[in-house]
């Protein structure tokens, strides 16, 4: 994928994040498009140094716009897009089933290093809270999660009958 | 330096690292205040996202619209029913308003300072997200209005939060459902039943009384008491469970704000 799709898909999920996402939270929990884009786009490439890069620039942007404290989310995203790019390695990146539990545990390590960093803070984050938001998070973003792996998937099938496809 | 060379990625991701960790050290430092070039970015991000809040904000509308017909048109028959009920109010409160004006005199002249007048600026939402537990939002006017640091912000329902930071077309507000936002209140009908409720996370709140005896029932409106970060007399929302914490020996209660949060479209700050 191209330096300038992966900017592209970033800047739409991220508009989509902060303005339409909110509209089909349930229980108070929405979907993270964003990280859902680092997890999917880490897993089904090799080389994911430019999705990792761009995610935490969206995240940090994100972080800018809507969190008490900045680099939170973006640190999280950081280290769980390098979480998933070793992990994918030992998976067939064409196969959707091993990317769901790929899904819900980068999830559930973006949350867990964001508590991490609010407990040693001043700031306090209550383990409990972000457990309870947990689960319709992981739903969320599995459901998007493997929607967006088969739209990534047709892109690659087309490029492919091309005969510049590398 | 040969080490660099060959790991040109995992020294490019280390340095972001050690960068990230200085950011978020700063952000501590400063008590989450933005430098000039994050305010910078944040007024750019917010000119670009209003637009498409709006029409986000239209989609869902339109949805609605269509698939929950009855539920807007009890909405609307109950909107009617709280417009005749406010309108019967706001005429008892003419009746009320030159006993006011001469109160109001008499504490200026004691130069008591809990009545100073307030303007309000109205704002849209331009950015919210419900993906982290933090539950901040963005509005989309800022410092050119008036809007400052630790302004109480408002929707239809009462209190929805306070203002954490603000630059020019932007400010950031926390909401009272983040679990973090401590708010001091005393019940609506006594004003000396007081006690602290702090968000749920999801969309409501839940606190204590000062006292065990203290005389609280499902059903009573709670507003601000004007002790710490807001204004007194604030709705903040209704009572929706009372409990006694055995290990705290705290009366514990539930409340429920008037305002569903995310639906909250436009709100106001108290300047």
């Amino acid at each position: 994928m191209s330096i300038r799709n992966i900017i592209i898909a970033y800047a739409a999920a991220f508009l989509l994040q902060i303005t339409f996402a909110n509209n089909i939270a349930v229980m108070g929990t929405g979907p993270d498009l964003i990280l859902v884009l680092t997890i999917v786009l880490c897993y089904m490439y090799t080389d994911c140094y430019p999705v990792i890069i761009c995610g935490t620039a969206f995240a940090l942007l994100h972080d800018l716009l809507l969190s008490p404290y900045v680099g939170i989310y973006a640190l999280s995203m950081l280290l769980t897009g390098i979480a998933v790019m070793f992990a994918s390695r030992f998976f067939n990146r064409e196969n959707p089933l091993p990317l769901a539990g790929v899904l819900a545990a980068g999830t559930l390590l973006c949350s867990l290093v964001q508590w991490i960093i609010y407990a040693v803070s001043p700031a306090e984050g209550s383990l409990m809270l972000m457990l309870k938001n947990l689960p319709v998070l992981i739903i969320y973003d599995l459901i998007i999660g493997l929607v967006a792996f088969f739209v990534v998937m047709k892109y690659r099938k087309r490029k492919k009958k091309s005969r510049y496809y590398l | 330096m040969k080490w660099i060379r060959t790991h040109k990625a995992a020294t490019v991701i280390i340095v972001i690292i050690v960068a990230l960790l200085f950011v978020i050290a700063g952000s501590f430092a400063g008590a989450g205040d933005s430098s000039p070039v994050g305010k910078a970015i944040n007024t750019a991000v917010s000119t670009v996202t209003k637009p498409l809040k709006f029409a986000a904000n239209g989609i869902k509308d339109g949805f609605r619209g269509i698939f929950e017909y009855k539920d807007v048109l009890k909405e609307n028959k109950d909107l009617k029913k709280q417009i005749s009920d406010l309108k019967k109010e706001n005429s008892d409160l003419r009746l009320e308003k030159d006993e006011y004006a001469e109160l109001k005199k008499l504490r200026e002249f004691l130069s008591h300072d809990e009545l100073k007048h307030s303007d309000a600026v109205t704002c849209d939402i331009a950015a919210m997200d419900s993906s982290g537990w933090m539950n901040v939002f963005t509005v989309n006017k800022g410092t050119e209005a008036g809007i400052k640091k630790g302004d109480a912000v408002l929707c239809s329902g009462g209190l929805i939060g306070r203002v954490d930071e603000a630059g020019r077309g932007w400010a950031k507000v926390r909401s009272i459902i983040n679990e973090n936002s401590k708010v001091s209140f005393r019940l609506a009908r006594d004003r000396k039943t007081m006690g602290i409720v702090s968000g749920d996370g999801e969309s409501g709140l839940s606190g204590y009384m000062f006292e065990v005896k203290a005389d609280v029932k499902k059903g009573d409106k709670i507003v601000t008491s004007g002790i710490g970060d807001y204004p007194g007399g604030l709705t903040i929302g209704t009572v929706t469970k009372v409990d006694f914490n055995t290990n705290t020996q705290n009366k514990e209660i539930t409340v429920e704000p008037d305002e569903e949060f995310f639906s909250a479209g436009i709100v106001a700050v108290i300047i």
